[in-house]
């Protein structure tokens, strides 16, 4: 009797630890991957809510409601660079529709240490009329525009003042990193995983730029 | 033991439904946040594809031009790539309190989302092309020739270098270009013109008079046969009908309310400065005579345009026929600030061979059947030097010619 309640109390103690050992396990494993699905989650919708940000300014590039206030449309583009380009629209300020003033827009990437855990993300400044700027951390790490001709030769960057005018399409790459790693690995930097989004849209129509 | 084993299988069971759980929402919100991204680009594209094809209509049938019946858009809505359009016309004011644009609304509906385009349109008049040529015969552009702004050639555009020439590199045109049949070297060598803003081949705009609107506001100020000369005075204007006869001086806006000043069947001088909008022009409703222009002197602006944002000074200079720059003893250079138009000829420089050398500043452009030779190339004449009146983009000089087709000012999504 006493010998089998031994066996049996061990034995019990054995399948306890054995179950107990696979619960914690499979906890991590799934704490691990919902981890991974969130933050590509995360990293798609930053992604995709940037991209619609920069496909609205960018398609108003030479806009103005009043369009006698910027006869030459051509005109609009005032810097364009790799990582930065600045240029005249028509902006909506205070959430009425455009108001006729030309307005000046002027994107530009900072630089990298940037918040929260992933050093390689950099803010995506927007910066409106030369007021303070203004940005928000959504795991920018690559901010990339490629300039093109009319007869679609890459123009060098930075463009000169001269041949502003001769950029006819434009092409935009992002990338996007989560700006937290797994919890599972943040033994920086050689273990941190970052799950990472990319876009790129080449000839962005800029409809305004080049009609008149 | 039965009993706690159940409890275990049960507490088991828990705990990985709810993880399940977890992982299924974590996958359902990307694939929503796909599918966001897919119906917000679906609508864009229906909205833009309704757009282009109220804008293709609009081209192709001109509503309210040249007579032509206005056109309300298609406000039943119209099946579309899984979703809907509808378009709206309507008439708007320019920020001058001007009639004449047309704003076309295009509204796209695709799984609950809303999308609009708004397009505004403008008649588009001869007044926007920094030059334009019917005919180039025996004439070329060479690398010393420079346009900037929009430049359109009503047959072959010809460049060349001129004789004995070792030029390496060609004319340049700063604006964009549009030709009817091609372009072609005319002289060998000849090196390929710049068309920093692009050329596009196989677009037609033939030259457009309306005689009948510009008579018919100059209304009872439509002066006819003989000659008129006219004195611009700022928001004035000097005129006699011969050259010994009296002078009249009348605010521009009693001779011309609706800025336009015109003769029929015989010869305009024009000269002077001006600091309001108006057309001068030289018609010939009938018969073989008249429809010159003669610039006695210089034509210029009270302010400067390119430096004084409120200037509403804008000159139209039309003529049936040839529109002359003359010479004059008192300065060889010539200054015309406007634009000028011929429906049967061109521009051309009085005694451009043996006249004193200078140059002839033209800010504004100018548009005619025929391009001539303004000097000899060495010692004598007006080689042209052309600015482009950047305003002319989006105005223009009272009724002044129109192409009898729109072209849009903005678009807006």
């Amino acid at each position: 009797m006493g010998f089998s309640t031994i066996i049996d109390l061990i034995g019990s103690s054995v399948i306890f630890g054995w179950l107990f050992l696979i619960t914690l396990t499979a906890k991590q494993a799934n704490n691990e991957d919902l981890q991974t699905n969130q933050g590509e989650l995360l990293c798609q919708q930053n992604l995709v809510e940037l991209t619609k940000l920069l496909e609205y300014d960018f398609r108003k590039i030479g806009y103005c409601k009043e369009p006698d206030r910027l006869p030459n449309p051509t005109l609009a583009i005032l810097l364009a660079d790799s990582t930065k380009i600045k240029f005249l629209t028509d902006l909506d300020i205070d959430g009425t529709g455009p108001d006729g003033i030309v307005d000046s827009l002027y994107y530009y990437l900072g630089s990298t240490g940037g918040m929260m855990n992933n050093g390689n993300t950099r803010i995506l400044y927007r910066v409106v009329n030369n007021l303070p700027a203004a940005g928000s951390n959504l795991g920018v790490t690559s901010f990339k525009l490629t300039y093109y001709d009319q007869a679609n030769n890459v123009i060098a960057t930075p463009v000169p003042a001269a041949k502003l005018q001769t950029i006819f399409s434009i092409q935009i790459s992002i990338s996007v990193q989560n700006v937290v790693a797994n919890a599972l690995a943040q033994t920086a930097p050689v273990n941190q995983q970052f799950q990472t989004a990319f876009y790129q849209q080449r000839r962005l129509s800029t409809v305004n730029y080049l009609n008149r | 033991m039965g009993r706690q084993a159940l409890i275990m299988v049960v507490a088991y069971s828990l705990v990985f439904l709810m993880t399940g759980a977890l992982m299924a929402s974590g996958t359902v919100d990307a694939f929503n946040n796909a599918m966001d991204y897919n119906d917000t680009g679906t609508v864009q594209n229906i909205a833009i594809s309704g757009a282009n094809l109220g804008a293709n209509y609009v081209f192709l049938n001109k509503p309210g031009l040249a007579g032509n019946m206005w056109w309300t858009g298609w406000t039943t809505p119209i099946s579309y790539n899984g979703g809907t359009f509808t378009v709206r016309m309507d008439s708007v004011l320019d920020m001058y309190g001007k009639w004449g644009r047309l704003q076309m609304t295009t509204v796209a509906s695709y799984n609950n989302t809303n999308y609009t385009v708004t397009v505004l349109f403008n008649p588009s008049q001869f007044s926007k092309f920094a030059l334009y040529a019917g005919s180039m015969t025996g004439v070329y552009f060479e690398p010393s020739d420079s346009v900037f702004g929009p430049c359109h050639i009503e047959s072959t555009l010809n460049y060349g270098n001129p004789s004995g020439g070792t030029m390496t590199y060609g004319a340049y045109f700063g604006g964009k270009v549009t030709t009817k049949s091609g372009i072609a070297g005319l002289t060998s060598p000849a090196v390929l013109p710049t068309f920093a803003q692009g050329i596009q081949n196989g677009v037609s705009i033939p030259l457009s008079l309306n005689t009948t609107q510009l008579v018919t506001e100059a209304a009872g100020n439509l002066f006819s046969g003989g000659s008129l000369y006219l004195t611009l005075k700022d928001d004035s204007v000097s005129y006699k009908t011969s050259l010994a006869g009296p002078v009249t001086t009348k605010a521009i806006s009693q001779i011309a309310p609706n800025g336009v000043i015109a003769i029929d069947k015989g010869t305009l001088y024009v000269q002077g400065e001006l600091s309001k909008p108006l057309t001068v022009a030289s018609l010939r409703t009938s018969g073989s005579t008249g429809g010159t222009v003669v610039v006695k002197d210089n034509v210029t602006y009270k302010t400067d345009p390119r430096t004084d944002p409120t200037c509403q000074a804008m000159l139209g200079i039309v003529g049936y026929s040839t529109i002359n720059i003359d010479t004059t003893a008192g300065h060889s250079s010539f200054t015309v600030q406007g634009s000028m138009y011929s429906q049967t000829d061109g521009v051309q420089v009085v005694n451009y061979n043996t006249r004193p050398r200078g140059n002839l500043y033209v800010l504004g452009g100018w548009c005619g059947t025929q391009i001539y030779a303004t000097s000899n190339g060495t010692t004598a004449g007006l080689p042209v030097n052309v600015t482009y009146d950047e305003r002319y983009r989006v105005s223009a000089p009272p009724y002044f010619p129109g192409t009898n087709t729109y072209q849009i000012l903005s678009w807006y999504e």
